[in-house]
């Protein structure tokens, strides 16, 4: 049970990092870009930015939606409340966000590979949390008989 | 709908013992028993069944009945 402690705490700090990476490219993301197509002699370069900087700034929020809730559900796991119909909800708004951002990068990425591949890893994040979900439900379920077995 | 009804309150009043009371005779605690009193309960332990028939000297089916959920008892 102490090692789930730790992998709890660090997951948390990880999740804190993240936010404040996301919160640092938010205000930074379109400068570096410029900075990085210019170092390296890249011609275009307000297309190139462009291309990158509208389909993140449109995920971004989702992204401050996914780490918001993964901090949450850490925080209910470190309380000890795992098998609880909140936590599945929150699952579902994490898949629904993961699946935003999977949309969003096909539409403005369509045929821009790393855009492309990241819809595809989102895409494939929100189907894979979609089977959790199913199988977190059913463990609540059993996990409130279980509790009502007197 | 018919579903199985506990009559613990009935077997309780009946045999003029309080929750707290039966709760420690049969081991386990009040707030566990007061779900079983209030039909909240999913299932139940023939240990449990078994130690409330020893302590109200009652067979199991003076505890348990199927009827209507909201037939007057």
């Amino acid at each position: 049970m102490k090692h789930v402690k730790i992998y709890t705490i660090i997951s948390f700090v990880i999740t804190l990092l993240l936010i404040v990476l996301l919160t640092a490219m938010v205000f930074g993301l379109p400068t570096f870009l410029e900075w990085y197509y210019t170092e390296y002699g890249l011609r275009d370069v307000p297309r190139a930015v462009k291309r990158i900087t509208v389909p993140f700034y449109f995920c971004a929020p989702a992204g401050y939606i996914i780490l918001g809730l993964l901090a949450k559900l850490l925080d209910n796991v470190r309380k000890d409340s795992i098998f609880t119909m909140q936590n599945v909800t929150l699952f579902r708004i994490i898949s629904v966000c993961a699946l935003y951002v999977g949309v969003i990068c096909i539409c403005f990425g369509w045929g821009y590979i790393p855009l492309t591949a990241i819809s595809f890893a989102a895409l494939f994040i929100a189907l894979l949390l979609q089977v959790l979900i199913c199988l977190l439900a059913t463990a609540c379920r059993i996990a409130e008989e279980n509790s009502l077995t007197i | 709908m018919k579903t199985i009804i506990v009559n613990l309150d009935i077997m309780m009043a009946r045999r003029r013992i309080s929750l707290g009371e039966l709760a420690n005779r049969v081991g386990i605690t009040q707030a566990n028993l007061s779900i079983l009193k209030n039909n909240k309960a999913k299932a139940i332990r023939f240990s449990t069944l078994e130690a409330l028939c020893r302590e109200l000297d009652c067979q199991p089916a003076d505890l348990l009945s199927y009827e209507e959920e909201d037939s007057p008892r």
